[in-house]
């Protein structure tokens, strides 16, 4: 693909984006490719230098809402696209199927960060009791932001973790409680707990709250402000505590499958659910979480949809691919379009150690 | 036309090589099994609480059974709350005690893959050696033209790689350590009864040691209902498992479950309830099994001890006879629904004198001998005079004594045990979904296959196989096992196998179910071929062991 090509390409994206700004967003939903969204909030004040990039969103509007959204510039918009889709998040063939199927390779790579920063044994010690192995977050309390439907916080809860799942969306929230009374593994049948709340992450940090483990996936490219949210979840790690986030880059692959393809050519999305231009790329990112979160990033490692299984993977892992030129370029590859990132609060910041209280 | 040729030959070799694999396998037969079982719709009265589960199963036969025991033996899997429900007494398996000389007539071929399965699961070391017979070779011939294949372990061993593996960990196999060849079997041949024992064993033991599985004999599931889906958002405080299906059985209880399992055979309740489809046909055929006692000094060098098993295509369907031990052989014997019927009532001597024929005289010969099984079941000439008079005239066409000549020929049968012969219709089933929201198929619910290849109960037990591996899977990530994204991959790893399958060995079937002369020669031409090229064949006996079928999901993690 030439530079130029690239170019229009990104030039399209933006148009489109623009596009469907001015119509108001009608429902996106999320896709097949990009995964969980709904919105998370983040603190305008707190927001650095890269926070006007993004700042197409009417202010006044928002400004205008009292209480949750007084203060915190969580994007009014994308919290009513989601809302507006908000009983579709547990339908199997509707348009979260592909978050669905993305939940157990997140779950896997959760589990392997977590055994990698000794948060949790290892699943394949001997000494494994029954219990073990089907609880190991036990004692762990999560924070899931822009928890959505509850996908990921329900199989973090059945896995033994008491989990807080976070949403700027009423109607996620509400949808989110409903869906978790069908399981009695997540009313008291499990060592494990789940609380949903209407609350921003700001919220949750003016009432003193941390975490063992703060995740976040496919939240940060639908924020307002990427700085202020990274800050703000930085802040609700303990020391010692686990970020876990995942996103889409920015690269031209990421375009065609996630907006291009899924969203105009297959329909598996509606038109509208992407923007292309807030995608962060995985360098974008890494720079975020140590300069604003204060954490020290231990792992990056692509996901992708394999359309012969019908099932994600995780992709080769950077940091433990050969240091050859080929293996590099494959690196890169393999998180050109969804990954993770996997971070550890070293020592408790300047900006995490004074929460406003 | 040479072109032609060699890739008519090569898909005939593909189809042989299933039909040699294995001969015979798992039948149903019980005729009251399937349908009397479960299943009528009206409800109890709505007294009762439920009892929650997270896994039902209902039927309690080999893959029902086998589920249970994998289910409890997984890390993860073990600590679910398990329910297996059986129309039948099963203290009838746990008890089961065989005399020596007593054979059951439902026999089953397990191939390399299987009988690895049951031993991860703590099923193999409860059987009894003596009772399980290694096959360790197969001659296959068609009726009509004499062509023939054989096959025997050292082809499957030529690369056997796999098979090495599997085995390396466990060398003492209950039926290999008596032969002195070092050569694995290429199947093993032994009761279904004998394996439901040794899965009855184990529930039990997983039970002692504290699993919760629950097994409720002699009931039937009465009734199978859930609501629909309710999303209608309004906010309960309450725990709400209203979606979770109920199963309603006859001595009054309810269960709720998150998942439920059909392994409740061809006519399968669960799949009525799921309101899943199965597509397929009844063959115009019976099937019909009997023990039988052989003379193996009748045969030649090659069945000395060895374990061989024979299989005759005739017109009629395909005769086959599988070793088992101490001189008995167990009988399966596709043919027309009215000489099934005329066999079972046939005087034992004559019944034996029939099946010798089957295997050795020509096709006309036995037509004319079936055809002369009286309306009272009584022969309506004598047969043994029949049969060697025919012989004679045989031997003296100098081509056919050539070929008798060279030829292995099978032992010859001297009895046949009392009250073991049995008809049962053969069929081919498919569903068209392994998988709804909360429930899933496995077995002769999900498939059912014409039994010539012998791939009936391996497809369950690969089945069950996977479906414990999926659900030890989802639970590992904290998903929901009823939900259906978490048995999508059990249906889309079992699903084409099984396909693949039914619709070789049915079309097998339909090839050998003639007499008409190119096909005949067509198919003849291809047995001889395959059975001169040593890699081809290779390849089709390792498919028709199980051997070709390693999971994919299972390397890609």
């Amino acid at each position: 693909m030439s530079a130029s090509t690239i170019r229009a390409t990104a030039r399209l994206a933006r148009t489109k984006v623009t596009e469907a700004c001015s119509q108001g967003w009608r429902h996106g939903a999320l896709g097949p490719l990009t995964p969980m969204t709904s919105v998370a909030s983040q603190h305008r004040t707190l927001s650095t230098s890269s926070s006007t990039k993004h700042s197409h969103h009417d202010q006044s509007k928002q400004s205008t809402e009292a209480g949750l959204d007084s203060i915190y510039t969580v994007n009014k918009d994308e919290i009513a696209k989601f809302a507006a889709m908000s009983d579709e998040w547990w339908a199997p063939q509707g348009p979260f199927k592909m978050l669905h199927l993305m939940n157990p390779p997140r779950i896997r790579y959760i589990r392997n960060r977590l055994e990698a920063s000794r948060a949790i044994s290892a699943s394949s010690s001997s000494t494994d009791t029954h219990s073990r192995a089907r609880f190991p977050l036990q004692g762990l309390r999560i924070l899931d932001v822009g928890c959505g439907g509850g996908l990921l916080a329900e199989a973090l809860a059945r896995l033994g973790a008491q989990v807080t799942g976070l949403d700027a969306s009423n109607e996620n929230i509400q949808m989110a409680k409903i869906h978790s009374k069908k399981d009695p593994l997540l009313n008291g049948g499990s060592p494990g707990s789940l609380e949903y709340r209407h609350q921003t992450a700001e919220q949750l940090l003016e009432q003193g709250l941390q975490f063992d483990v703060v995740c976040s996936m496919e939240v940060i490219e639908h924020v307002e402000n990427p700085a202020g949210f990274l800050k703000v979840l930085g802040q609700l790690v303990k020391p010692n505590g686990d970020l876990i986030l995942s996103t889409m880059s920015r690269t031209p692959l990421a375009y065609f499958l996630t907006v291009f393809s899924a969203e105009h050519v297959l329909r598996m999305v509606p038109v509208g659910t992407h923007h292309w231009s807030k995608y962060i790329t995985p360098k974008e990112l890494e720079a975020g979480v140590r300069d604003l979160a204060g954490c020290e990033v231990l792992n990056v490692q692509g996901i992708g949809f394999n359309p012969l299984s019908g099932q994600w993977e995780l992709n080769r892992n950077r940091t433990e691919q050969s240091m050859g030129i080929l293996a590099n370029i494959g690196a890169s590859f393999a998180e050109s379009v969804n990954y993770f990132l996997a971070a550890k609060k070293t020592s408790p910041s300047a900006s995490a150690s004074s929460p406003p209280s | 036309m040479s072109t032609r040729l060699l890739s008519h030959t090569t898909a005939r070799a593909r189809i042989t090589l299933l039909a040699n694999a294995k001969k015979h396998h798992n039948h149903r037969l019980v005729p009251a099994l399937s349908c009397s079982r479960f299943l009528s719709t009206h409800a109890t009265p709505d007294s009762s609480e439920t009892e929650p589960y997270d896994v039902v199963i209902v039927g309690g036969g080999i893959a029902g059974s086998a589920l249970a025991c994998a289910l409890a033996s997984g890390k993860a899997t073990g600590t679910q709350k398990i329910a297996l429900i059986e129309a039948f007494d099963l203290s009838n398996h746990i008890n089961w005690k065989p005399r020596a000389d007593q054979y059951s007539n439902r026999v089953s071929s397990l191939t390399p893959k299987s009988v690895a399965f049951l031993k991860r699961i703590g099923v193999w070391s409860e059987l009894d050696s003596s009772r399980i017979a290694a096959c360790n070779g197969m001659q296959v011939w068609d009726g009509v033209s004499g062509a023939r294949i054989t096959f025997d372990a050292a082809h499957s061993n030529d690369r056997s790689t796999f098979l090495q593996q599997v085995f390396a960990d466990a060398p003492q196999s209950p039926s290999s350590e008596q032969g002195s060849d070092q050569q694995s079997p290429l199947a093993w041949m032994t009761e279904n009864l004998h394996v439901q024992y040794g899965l009855q064993k184990q529930m039990l033991a997983h039970k002692n040691r504290g699993v919760q599985l629950d097994i409720f004999e002699k009931t039937k599931v009465q009734g199978i209902s859930a609501n629909v889906s309710s999303s209608s958002p309004q906010e309960s405080s309450s725990t709400d498992i209203s979606e979770w299906p109920v199963i309603t059985l006859d001595n009054g209880k309810k269960l709720q479950t998150r998942l439920l399992v059909g392994a409740d055979g061809v006519n399968s309740p669960v799949r009525s309830f799921a309101k899943i489809e199965s597509l397929g046909w009844d063959y115009s055929q019976f099937g019909l099994v009997a023990t039988l006692e052989v003379d193996h000094s009748t045969s030649t060098a090659l069945d000395q001890g060895k374990g061989v098993a024979w299989q005759r295509f005739l017109p009629t369907g395909p005769i086959a006879m599988l070793p088992l031990n101490n001189g008995y052989a167990s009988l399966v014997w596709s043919t027309t629904p009215k000489i099934a019927q005329d066999l079972k009532k046939l005087p034992a001597q004559d019944f034996c004198a029939l099946v010798n024929a089957a295997f050795h005289a020509s096709p006309a010969d036995l037509e004319y001998l079936c055809r002369n099984i009286g309306p009272d079941g009584q022969p309506q000439v004598d047969f043994q005079k029949e049969i060697e008079w025919r012989a004679s005239v045989q031997e003296l066409e100098s081509h056919a004594v050539a070929r008798q000549s060279k030829d292995a020929k099978p032992p010859k049968v001297t009895a046949v045990q009392e009250n073991t012969r049995a008809p049962f219709p053969l069929r081919m089933r498919n569903s068209n979904s392994y998988v709804e929201d909360r429930v899933v198929l496995v077995g002769d619910a999900a498939h059912t296959v014409h039994p010539l290849a012998g791939q009936g109960l391996n497809q369950g037990l690969a089945d069950v196989e996977c479906l414990a591996r999926v659900i030890e899977q989802s639970l590992l990530s904290g998903s929901d096992i009823g939900n259906i994204h978490s048995l999508t991959p059990y249906s889309s790893e079992r699903f084409l196998p099984n396909l693949a399958m039914l619709g070789t060995v049915d079309k097998l079937s339909k090839l050998y179910n003639t007499d008409f002369g190119p096909v005949v020669w067509a198919r003849s031409l291809g047995l001889t071929a395959v059975d001169n090229m040593g890699p081809i064949k290779t390849e089709i006996m390792r498919f028709a062991m199980g051997l070709e079928d390693v999971p994919s999901s299972a390397a890609r993690r």
